[in-house]
């Protein structure tokens, strides 16, 4: 059974090039562009791990985890912010709501198998 | 839903209740995870006093996580406190992926039920 | 990746660029503190993500680039560092370096051209300037120490594997943290020895939450090649939800005692647990729980001290001085609010996509012209009624296809802010551009093909148009020249403007150049607008004679050419010592127009809609005793007009009874009639281009195909009045001028 991972990033090239990275390794891709966008996505079928970067216009990446986290159907999904090194106190924000897990930016796509690999297997 | 009558027509999971050598059989539905762990513990604590040995199917599972393992492990602790058994008759993939992962398998057997 | 990821990212690149110059612009004006962090913000935040994008392809230039621009951003939004007009010269000199490396990205570029990696170097070394010496500091190595598995030190255990002890926090699960992930993970790493369920700390099934994490592990790792580092960082996503213990091959055994001490479960099930996975050797085993008898804390401090290898120590204190760092970084953080632009929600289309579109488009419009002609046959109402309908439909549809094209031209008024900074700061110049009608629409490929003359235009008015402060202070102005760029609608075009309070053009110094150059002759007579239509002309605009007469007209010629090429015309009106305005009209799109069809001879014709005023009869009254004259008295104004049968050498049935039309036609302040032989009304007209055998065919702008499949030539309605009007030139515009005596009211249609 393959995994479904949810990609929220303002950057289409971000979302085009994790999109792909993550589809070779053979897992579903779901994406959204802000945190609104990822939300109206999120209808109730499995999603095991979202990935999602802070800055983006109309709902950033902390109000959507709080979202995410309010919702049964998903208060347990795994969320991996993307961040940055200058943004330590974002990090830290996205941890206190619930977004667990981080990748700093810049990163290439074996890194973000491999966080995604811990996460989910 | 994490326990639905064998005789449903879904294909999910049962009790099977029949209990004349103190026997409970029981099939899981096919998810085993943090989202459904609370239902499924639900269920599995009623009729616990029913029962000497509880025989889980496992077969169905598929999909299964550390919550689903740790409840199995619970499970096994309460009923061996109570002298009764767990047996698991049969497990998918999934489960046994995990359990071999968590060097259970000697721990969790699969036997025959009772 | 792909190239189409990378287009992608070199589109996106682009836009944010063009944010970050923004930015840069606005920093320059803002005095405003807030205002101005503002801005930093927003430029951090563009350059942040190309850096993010870009270390997604691995285009380490940019990465590399983009994080020294970064850096020093983040000192100017923390207030160690001000901004200056040096600094935000740097930052746009940094954005169009960064500009360059995505074009090389683009081609396949992974090194610097010499140029380039001369630029690059100079502007590290400015922004370092900015960052100071201890920029590099916090990266130096860690020296990572690989253990050899050989290698037993003093006080060392047997194993030759890594032991990892896991508690996980009672959130683990709720968080999403699954431990199996993590420990399938270290199978990257190395050979997961041995894995140890410990599961003591579950409580008994009534008092048992489900979706509390209760779980231990203790894990035996082989993996000789690896550190601590390594290790650690599978869990970094777990530190704050698991208590982890992670000892090196051949630790001292007194961190083991440490290690048991730690761990919650009794001590004797510590130990028998890491003997059956084989940590200890039973002999180990009994020395460790017994030593734990004999010795006290402090001894035991003493002992790991002096004794225990490297390893141990020398890792926790690193764990320790990185958490100190960590600390540090997060207080200096200011909470400072990220500005967001409102980006308004776009989908990119490809834009071959688009034009297919626009095309099929078209052929609908030409396609429902056909229907509705042979639905008239029927004379049914339902039919004509549905028929309107749709056609209604069909024209909302071709309005909207065609406005997917149009964007505001505001964007591009922005990047003149750039030159207009640029080359005021060059010339010494005070000088503030207005813009006004930023929200104007054009279509797409007009806007990107009026960049370069309206820079043209733009570097000319600053360059020449403008005087010097000295100047204009003797001449009773004010020190700041005004540039201004407008943009506005009118009649079916877009007028794009550009104007200077600067000196204006020398009429006179204009014509003796032109008659100079033969352009013009002596005793010729010409308007004011003739004259100074003349710099447009090509033997004008030679850079040395043209600055010395009136500092215009570099390539002036090429700047008309480009807008001519767009069925645009540019005009322009200067005031001596006022200033000058040039105007370039453009059609709104290059697709479809509304038309107005006519008949001459046995060919049909397409005049644009918005060009024709009104149409009135041209009968033997109106024409009055003169039937050669080629103009009449129009409501006492003067128009000109002319005979399209015979611009067109067609067979026009000009004798007997029959009445011929004139339609009265305007562009750009200028009318003239056409006469033709008959009216036959609006038509939807998709514009095919001519065929390279007829694109000197000056009066003709393009074909279109009829509803009944013919072919009808659309005029081109400029051009034509040029002619019409140079014919009659002297008269256009004066009203009283009674050669053609007619009762104009009386003929009005």
């Amino acid at each position: 059974m393959s995994k479904t991972i949810l990609i929220v990033d303002d950057s289409s090239s971000v979302r085009s090039v994790v999109g792909i990275a993550l589809k070779r390794a053979g897992y579903d891709v779901i994406e959204g562009c802000d945190g609104v966008d990822a939300l109206s996505k999120m209808t109730g079928q499995k999603i095991h791990l979202i990935v999602s970067d802070v800055n983006m216009p109309n709902m950033d990446g902390i109000t959507f985890v709080k979202e995410v986290k309010k919702d049964p159907r998903y208060k347990f999904t795994p969320v991996c912010m993307l961040t940055t090194e200058a943004e330590e106190s974002k990090m830290l924000e996205g941890k206190a709501a619930g977004a667990k897990a981080w990748i700093i930016k810049p990163f290439q796509p074996p890194k973000l198998l491999d966080v995604v690999a811990k996460l989910v297997g | 839903m994490a326990l639905n009558k064998e005789s449903d027509s879904d294909g999910g999971s049962t009790i099977d209740s029949n209990n004349d050598k103190g026997d409970c059989e029981l099939t899981l539905a096919e998810e085993m995870t943090i989202y459904t762990i609370s239902n499924l513990k639900q269920e599995l604590s009623k009729n616990m006093d029913s029962y000497q040995t509880l025989a889980l199917n496992l077969q169905n599972v598929e999909e299964i996580d550390s919550a689903g393992i740790q409840l199995l492990l619970a499970l096994d602790k309460e009923l061996s406190q109570k002298n009764k058994s767990l047996k698991l008759t049969s497990m998918s993939g999934a489960v046994n992926k995990l359990i071999e992962s968590y060097g259970l398998s000697d721990r969790f057997p699969i036997g025959e039920a009772a | 990746m792909t190239d189409d990821s990378l287009q992608i990212f070199a589109e996106e690149a682009e836009d944010l660029l063009s944010v970050a110059e923004q930015a840069l612009l606005n920093l320059d004006d803002i005095k405003n503190k807030a205002e101005a962090l503002d801005c930093v913000n927003d430029l951090f935040r563009t350059f942040h993500t190309i850096k993010g994008a870009a270390g997604l392809f691995g285009l380490d230039l940019i990465v590399n680039f983009t994080h020294i621009v970064e850096s020093v951003l983040v000192k100017v939004r923390e207030g160690t560092l001000e901004v200056d007009d040096d600094m935000v010269s740097l930052f746009l000199a940094n954005r169009d370096h960064l500009e360059y490396l995505v074009n090389d990205a683009l081609s396949g570029k992974t090194e610097m051209d010499k140029e380039l990696k001369q630029r690059d170097d100079l502007l590290v070394s400015q922004l370092n300037s900015y960052l100071g010496e201890t920029s590099d500091a916090a990266d130096t190595d860690k020296n990572h120490t690989i253990i050899s598995s050989d290698y037993i030190p003093a006080g060392g255990v047997k194993n030759k594997n890594w032991h990892i002890s896991l508690r996980f926090g009672p959130d683990a699960l709720r968080n999403g943290m699954d431990p199996s992930s993590f420990i399938n993970y270290l199978s990257n790493i190395g050979e997961i020895k041995t894995v140890t369920l410990i599961d003591d700390a579950l409580p008994a099934w009534k008092n048992f939450d489900p979706e509390t994490c209760y779980l231990g592990f203790e894990i035996v790792l082989i993996a000789p090649q690896t550190n601590k580092e390594t290790i650690e960082e599978v869990f970094e996503f777990v530190q704050d939800d698991c208590k982890i213990s992670i000892l090196p091959p051949h630790s001292h055994i007194a961190e083991y005692i440490q290690l048991i001490e730690q761990l919650p479960e009794e001590d004797m099930r510590i130990g028998d647990i890491l003997l059956a996975c084989g940590a200890l050797t039973e002999l180990e085993q009994d020395d460790v729980l017994n030593a734990q008898d004999r010795i006290t804390d402090e001894v035991m401090v003493g002992a790991t001290d002096q004794q225990v290898p490297l390893l141990g120590s020398v890792a926790v204190d690193q764990q320790v001085v990185q958490q100190e760092v960590v600390d540090a970084a997060i207080k200096k953080q200011t909470e400072v609010k990220q500005h967001r632009t409102d980006a308004q929600q776009t989908i990119r289309v490809n834009a071959l996509k688009l034009e297919s579109l626009v095309n099929l488009v078209g052929e609908l419009v030409i396609g429902s012209a056909n229907a509705e002609m042979n639905a008239r046959k029927f004379s049914d109402t339902g039919l004509n009624e549905a028929m309107e309908n749709l056609l209604h439909l069909i024209e909302e549809v071709r309005d909207t296809t065609l406005g997917l094209r149009m964007v505001q031209i505001g964007e591009t008024f922005n990047r003149y802010k750039r030159v207009v900074r640029e080359v005021s700061r060059d010339t010494g110049k005070d000088i503030e551009l207005h813009i006004s009608g930023a929200d104007t629409e054009l279509d797409k490929t007009l806007i990107e093909k009026i960049v370069d003359p309206l820079m043209h235009l733009v570097r000319n008015a600053i360059d020449h148009g403008i005087e010097s402060p000295e100047k204009r202070l003797k001449l009773g102005k004010p020190a700041k020249g005004i540039v201004h760029l407008g943009a506005f609608h009118e009649s079916g075009s877009v007028v794009i403007q550009v104007s200077d309070d600067g000196g204006g053009l020398n009429k006179q110094k204009i014509l003796s150049k032109a008659i100079e150059k033969g352009l013009v002759q002596q005793n010729q007579q010409l308007s004011d607008k003739q004259i100074y239509q003349l710099i447009f002309g090509a033997g004008l605009s030679t850079a040395d004679s043209v600055s010395n007469i009136s500092g215009r007209g570099v390539g002036m010629d090429v700047v008309r050419s480009n807008i001519e090429s767009l069925r645009g015309h540019i005009e322009i009106e200067t005031t001596e010592g006022k200033g000058s305005t040039i105007s370039i009209r453009l059609p709104l799109t290059l697709a479809i127009i509304d038309g107005f069809q006519v008949r001459v001879g046995d060919a049909q014709y397409i005049v644009p809609l918005d060009m024709v005023d009104e149409c009135i009869e041209l009968n033997e009254s109106l024409l009055g005793k003169d039937d050669s004259a080629n103009y009449i008295n129009l409501r006492g104004e003067v128009l000109p007009f002319m005979h399209l049968s015979d611009m067109f050498g067609e067979d026009s049935q000009r004798e007997g009874k029959h009445i011929d039309n004139i339609v009265v036609v305007h562009f750009a302040g200028k009318k003239a009639g056409f006469v033709v032989d008959e009216l036959l009304g609006e038509h939807q007209t998709v514009i095919k281009p001519l065929g390279k055998v007829f694109q000197h065919l000056t009066e003709i702008s393009g074909t279109t195909i009829l509803g009944s499949g013919e072919v009808a030539l659309i005029l081109d309605v400029p051009e034509i009045l040029n002619r019409v009007t140079q014919i009659g030139g002297d008269h256009v515009g004066d009203a009283h001028v009674g050669r053609a005596d007619v009762d104009a009211s009386a003929a009005a249609h």
